[in-house]
């Protein structure tokens, strides 16, 4: 769409989509307003992948919306597992055993890993380096044999982790499996290193600054934020499952720009394997599940309303639920990162920026147009 | 006290907050402080928290407590430097649901939840001014996350509105067998039928035309029927017109292309039919007999309007077959003066009428009575084109034509002379052409020769079985011969099984090889064949079996092998032809001599009516180009 447009100086702008596409942004679009090659303004167009995840909810018990939560996002399904869980079993006053919140952060983590590996991998392909690309996903399906193992689904674990604890115990043997997979990902890890300098750097460095005032203020949690200077996890702040028993740290960056984005990422991946070492060591014998009240028989959900705060692989991740005392939960507020990632972040990074950077800057945000949509 | 040094961030906030506002608060666990506020405060509150260092906006959230009828707002808000969250609550009137926008606080963060909120709740953010919706376009101005929002309800109108369905189910009340096959054309019995040449087949009731017009399934644009017609016949758009019961717009749909719906509508050899996108799965519509049935209910009617136009550019049309006939009506259309010309010899002794070319000449009654062709031509004749009976050739010729002031000329005389089987005795008593023989039937000349006696008829078109049956309505017992296999018959399927139910014999894979007999055919020797390769029609070709021959009786032999043109009388006129005596055209459909046009089955070969029809339309397009090249 050319239009002339004297008012506000430019001789001639372009109006363009970028996307909506599968292999390009994902079910999601944006319209550009191009001076030439400059961004004059951006505008996300979300909606195309809205399947009314809030609204079904209210149609559905606890059990049935565990294995609802999976498709919140096709990147991290077991993290919204662990959201909806905690949710539910907050609101019901569940003590969850000892055993089930380690395997919960054993999964939860591992998720985080298996994420960010995605977030690495489109990244390098975005920016034309395709052997990160390759390399990246074909280290995921490790986890994926993990998670096929365990949970019984590659992608999606069929609501894992479920009110109450977890639908079943880790199997025989895990741990050792999980500690090679472990060291495969050291492995994959020193490989990113030498890519650095070569292949990611140039793309990425200066790209799509976020200064930390700006970051606060739109609203950026997780990764995002913490590249751009805040030492914030609410793994650490707001404390969950058995989060408060393990040492890690948080990977903070000044810069704010797509490579310290990156950076993070690679570090937190150290992060949680260190986290998921210390579970596998000090993993507590017992159940794996409450024994009462059963989740899979119908129960009641108290009346009460909770807020459940999470640190998903992509920031914050939380769940508003409303319950007057019925079998089906009678409001349901999901909150995604993706969804002030993707709109007014990305709006603001894009502004002024080059077309040929948008590839660099929409998947160092690391989002998912699923959980945005919802 | 432990319980109080515990909480002492969250009690302190609390406290720092009442002191300025009326709220209600509640400490649900370490780092939860539920607030619920006056709606009128929410502003002020919010400035005064977020300097208290709430800066992060978690979320805003909605809920819809309809037992009150209140929406509750909830403002979910974080500190990063005292690491709680905070819940603001507050409640406003669900039916009017209003409040001031937070986006002076929070910024973009809040404007983005207002206008999730605003789409699904519907509630207004004053102060807020971009509240478009950011999932679907439409809810059907119902926010959905109303508790009453009846979502089988919106499914229901989003998917099965009107526009989207059909009115009533054409089958309703209906078996189900029905629907899925074609009602069944009505047809007289063997016995009715089998003594006289009263037509076969019956046109529809108009309850059974409504019934099979509806189960048309109005395939997507281009649709398959249309596109298969030769002569580009919108089928689609009548065919919903019938079922909708307007037979006038459907017949002037018809009418839009072809000259003789009636004709068409018991003749046509349907290739819509097969196209048809039922017949991938079930029986294709009868879309042939639906146009016979609304050509039928304009016998007694005038079919155009009165054209009142000055006559300018005379054109001759020689042959007043389809294709002439197609012609001369497009031209009168557009105001030329047409005049069509037929040759005397055919029609000599004719109780009928004589223009129509080969359906007049050559197809039985059984199949087309006279008074439908002689109907289309009348309707033609209206239109202010001039017939005449004269040979060309003898009565006059092309270039007396051009003498007279003829601007353009159509040859449209089709292929009327039958092919000649090359085999010994074919000059014997008793053997006949195919054309011919029916032509005299229909006038009448002959037929009593044929009772009791033995006929064999070659070939396996639609002329032969034409033939076959109308000498089985004369009494003879009938033999066709046919050198291919059944599949490979090129006549109607349904005309074939028609003529065997009248007790017609076929005799598949089996060639004539010279006919016997003194003066008068006895008996004719056939060879068995088989089926060979494939050669360059597309069919297996069939090869001689040595030494199978074989003798059947016969008293008549009559050869339906195909048609010609006359190829002496275009020798004459000088007109260039191929060697398979077809006129030869250029691309405008002129043939060697300028002005001299050539359309229909003297130009393709023995085709079908409706492509002689398109070749006409065709034809005519091009005559008036040339027309009004000649005049500027």
């Amino acid at each position: 769409m050319i239009s002339n447009n004297d008012t506000s100086g430019h001789e001639l702008e372009y109006e363009i989509p970028f996307g909506p596409a599968h292999p390009g942004p994902g079910n999601f679009s944006i319209k550009l307003r191009l001076d030439g090659e400059r961004i004059i303004s951006a505008k996300s167009d979300p909606g195309y992948l809205h399947r009314g995840f809030e609204k079904l909810m209210e149609y559905r018990m606890p059990m049935q919306n565990a294995v609802l939560s999976d498709r919140l996002c096709v990147l991290e399904p077991l993290s919204w597992n662990l959201v909806h869980a905690e949710a539910v079993d907050e609101l019901m006053g569940i003590n969850v055993p000892e055993r089930a919140r380690y395997i919960r952060v054993t999964m939860a983590e591992l998720s985080r890993i298996q994420s960010h590996i995605i977030w690495y991998g489109v990244m390098s392909k975005a920016i034309g380096f395709e052997t990160g690309f390759m390399l990246a996903f074909g280290y995921r399906d490790y986890i994926l044999d993990l998670f096929e193992q365990i949970t019984g689904g590659r992608v999606y674990p069929t609501g894992y982790i479920c009110p109450g604890g977890v639908r079943r115990d880790l199997t025989q043997g895990i741990a050792t499996k999980i500690r090679t997979t472990l060291r495969k990902m050291n492995k994959m890890l020193s490989t990113f290193e030498k890519f650095d300098n070569i292949s990611i750097s140039a793309r990425t460095k200066g790209i799509g600054v976020l200064p930390l005032k700006e970051a606060i203020r739109l609203g950026a949690t997780g990764p995002v934020l913490r590249a751009s200077g805040l030492k914030t996890d609410v793994r650490k702040d707001d404390p969950y499952e058995a989060y408060p028993e393990f040492d890690f740290d948080i990977p903070v960056r000044k810069e704010g720009d797509s490579c310290a984005r990156l950076s993070i990422l690679k570090e937190e991946i150290e992060e949680s394997m260190k986290i998921i070492k210390q579970a596998l060591d000090n993993m507590p014998e017992g159940n794996f599940r409450v024994p009462s009240p059963n989740p899979k028989i119908r129960v009641t959900l108290p009346k009460g309303e909770v807020y459940v705060r999470n640190e998903c692989a992509r920031g914050e991740g939380s769940m508003y639920m409303v319950s007057v005392g019925g079998e089906k939960p009678y409001r349901c507020k999901i909150r995604g990162p993706s969804f002030l990632h993707m709109i007014p972040v990305l709006e603001y990074l894009l502004k002024d920026s080059q077309i040929a950077d948008i590839p660099a800057i929409y998947w160092s945000l690391n989002v998912c147009p699923a959980d945005l949509d919802r | 006290m432990d319980k109080d040094l515990e909480y002492n961030k969250e009690i302190n906030i609390i406290k720092k907050i009442n002191s300025l506002f009326k709220i209600d608060s509640d400490i649900q666990r370490k780092r939860r402080v539920w607030i619920t506020v006056n709606k009128k405060d929410i502003i002020d509150i919010s400035k005064f928290i977020k300097d208290m260092g709430f800066k992060h906006l978690s979320a805003i959230s909605a809920t819809d407590l309809i037992g009150v009828g209140k929406y509750e707002l909830t403002y979910h808000l974080w500190s990063y430097s005292d690491n709680i969250l905070l819940t603001v609550k507050t409640r406003i009137n669900r039916n009017k649901p209003t409040v001031s926008s937070v986006i002076g606080v929070w910024k973009e963060n809040a404007q983005i939840h207002e206008r999730e909120l605003h789409e699904l709740f519907g509630i207004k953010f004053r102060g807020n001014p971009d509240l478009t919706p950011l999932f679907l376009e439409d809810w059907n101005n119902t926010p959905p996350f109303r508790k009453d929002f009846d979502w089988r309800d919106y499914v229901k109108k989003e998917f099965y509105s009107k526009e989207n369905k059909r009115e009533e189910p054409y089958w309703k009340g209906l078996p189900p067998e029905l629907y899925k096959k074609r009602v069944p054309v009505p047809k007289l019995g063997v016995k009715e039928r089998i003594n006289n040449f009263r037509e076969v087949s019956k046109t529809y009731s108009e309850k059974e035309v409504k019934i099979e017009a509806s189960r048309c399934l109005q395939c997507k644009d281009p649709a398959p029927c249309v596109e298969a017609c030769p002569a580009g016949v919108d089928v689609k758009k009548y065919v919903k017109e019938a079922s909708d019961g307007n037979y006038w717009e459907a017949m002037k749909t018809i009418l839009e292309k072809v000259p003789c719906p009636a004709t068409l509508g018991r003749v046509c050899p349907h290739p819509c039919e097969e196209a048809c996108t039922r017949s991938d799965l079930e029986e294709p519509i009868v879309i042939r007999d639906i146009k016979r049935f609304i050509a039928d209910q304009f016998m007694d009617k005038n079919w155009y309007p009165e054209i009142e136009k000055e006559r300018k550019g005379k054109i001759a049309i020689i042959g007043s077959g389809p294709a002439g006939l197609t012609a001369a009506r497009q031209l009168a259309f557009d105001g030329y003066k047409v005049k069509v010309f037929e040759s005397k010899s055919c029609y000599e002794k004719t109780p009928y009428q004589i223009y129509g070319g080969m359906r007049v000449q050559a197809i039985p009654n059984y199949r087309l009575p006279p008074k439908i062709s002689l109907k289309e031509t009348e309707e033609i004749k209206k239109l202010g084109v001039e017939f005449t009976q004269a040979t060309l050739g003898k009565d006059f010729t092309i270039k007396s034509l051009f003498e007279e002031g003829y601007v353009g000329i159509l040859l449209a005389i089709g292929a009327s002379k039958s092919s000649v089987l090359n085999i010994s005795g074919r000059n014997l008593g008793g053997v006949f052409s195919a054309i011919q023989l029916l032509s005299d039937i229909k006038k009448g000349i002959n037929i009593s020769n044929f009772k009791g006696k033995h006929a064999t008829v070659v070939g396996g078109g639609n002329v032969a079985i034409d033939i076959a049956r109308s000498l089985r309505r004369l009494g003879a017992n009938v033999m066709i011969i046919y050198r291919r296999s059944l599949e490979q018959m090129p006549a109607d399927k349904e005309e074939i099984g028609e003529a065997t139910e009248e007790g017609i014999k076929l005799k598949i894979l089996t060639n004539p090889k010279r006919i016997l007999g003194e003066k008068k055919v006895e008996a004719v020797e056939c060879v068995r064949m088989e089926l060979g390769p494939v050669d360059k029609s597309g069919r297996r070709r069939p090869i001689t079996i040595e030494g199978s021959e074989f003798k059947i009786k016969t008293d008549f032999f009559i050869g339906a092998i195909g048609q010609l043109t006359d190829r002496e009388l275009l020798n004459s006129m000088n007109i260039n032809l191929d060697n398979k005596s077809l006129i030869k055209v250029d691309s405008k459909m002129m043939t060697n001599l300028k002005g001299v046009f050539a359309a229909g089955d003297a130009v393709s070969g023995p085709l079908t009516i409706i492509e002689a029809i398109a070749s006409g339309l065709k034809a005519a397009e091009l005559i008036k180009e040339y027309c009004k090249k000649k005049r500027s």
